[in-house]
């Protein structure tokens, strides 16, 4: 896992994203899915380029039951939260570019 | 079908623009909640409209009345929906978690819907907790709860429009009545509202 990339999993959850004061980008993947690798590496590049601004995290969808609580039905799926609270979800594949401007709207008083 | 809006149609048939508009401001709610309900999606259910509409537009001339008005664009906008799904599956970019494939039918009952709900169905109250589960119920389960149980779809045109099997439809719509009965039951306030 790359080091601006945190690692989700059903007993952090609370910790790291509800209750994370701030904007954290949740990336909802599994290591079998196609879509989800490609994705893959666009949010590690977009960890490294948010560090201090953005908590960038993923979560996998088969060793966790939260994707399930979150109504996740199909992946890869980014959510994004802040101040503890869903903003915006994406399911699919997603440009970087127009990644980069909802990371920028949210993290910024705008939103 | 009432008679102002039968007017109106044959009017749009003739190329009066400003009946045509009275007929898509008239619907648009109706096709944009559909949707909605749907893809779960605002901006994706503004594409729909549009759409929805366009088709109207070209069609209006070809409409033969044979359901009102309504139905059709129900019908047409589900369908536009369902195609966007289709073709966000086709593209590859996303993969769905079809996990009920794994899972046997055996010991899952279908439980009935407690009778006090099932007879004010049209409350307004039950509507809205029944809109609020709706929400939370997973885009897997839901589009087939809305296909077959609220807009009447066969199992087999439902199987057809979402491209899944025939059992397939009967599971996810069980789960989807379990999963809806409970939510619903869960909100206490929902019961009590409508008792």
């Amino acid at each position: 896992m790359n080091k601006f990339v945190t690692e989700l999993n059903d007993q952090n959850w609370n910790d790291e994203v509800l209750e994370y004061d701030g904007v954290a980008l949740v990336d909802v993947w599994a290591p079998w899915c196609g879509p989800c690798k490609l994705i893959g590496p666009i949010i590690d590049e977009l960890a490294e380029e948010f560090s201090g601004k953005v908590k960038v995290a993923k979560l996998n969808a088969d060793q966790n039951q939260k994707p399930m609580e979150l109504g996740v039905s199909g992946i890869p799926t980014l959510i994004l939260f802040k101040n503890g609270e869903e903003v915006d979800r994406i399911v699919g594949m997603f440009p970087k570019n127009d990644l980069q401007e909802k990371l920028n709207y949210y993290s910024t008083d705008l939103a | 079908m009432n008679h102002p809006e039968k007017t109106l149609i044959k009017q749009a048939k003739l190329g009066d623009n400003s009946a045509l508009n009275t007929l898509i401001k008239t619907h648009a709610p109706v096709v944009y909640n559909t949707a909605v309900r749907i893809l779960q999606n605002e901006a994706e259910a503004e594409d729909v409209l549009q759409e929805t509409f366009i088709i109207l537009i070209e069609k209006i001339r070809a409409f033969k009345e044979k359901s009102s008005l309504s139905t059709w664009l129900y019908r047409v906008a589900t369908n536009v929906a369902l195609g966007k799904i289709r073709e966000k599956k086709k593209l590859g970019s996303m993969i769905e978690l079809d996990v009920l494939d794994h899972e046997p039918l055996s010991g899952n009952e279908i439980r009935s819907w407690p009778q006090a709900v099932e007879k004010r169905w049209k409350d307004e109250s039950i509507q809205s907790c029944l809109k609020d589960a709706l929400a939370e119920l997973p885009t897997l389960f839901r589009t087939v709860f809305i296909l077959r149980d609220l807009e009447g779809y066969s199992v087999e045109e439902t199987a057809k429009s979402l491209d899944i099997s025939k059992s397939n439809v009967k599971v996810r719509l069980m789960r989807a009545r379990l999963f809806l009965r409970d939510k619903m039951a869960h909100n206490l306030h929902c019961v009590e509202a409508a008792s």
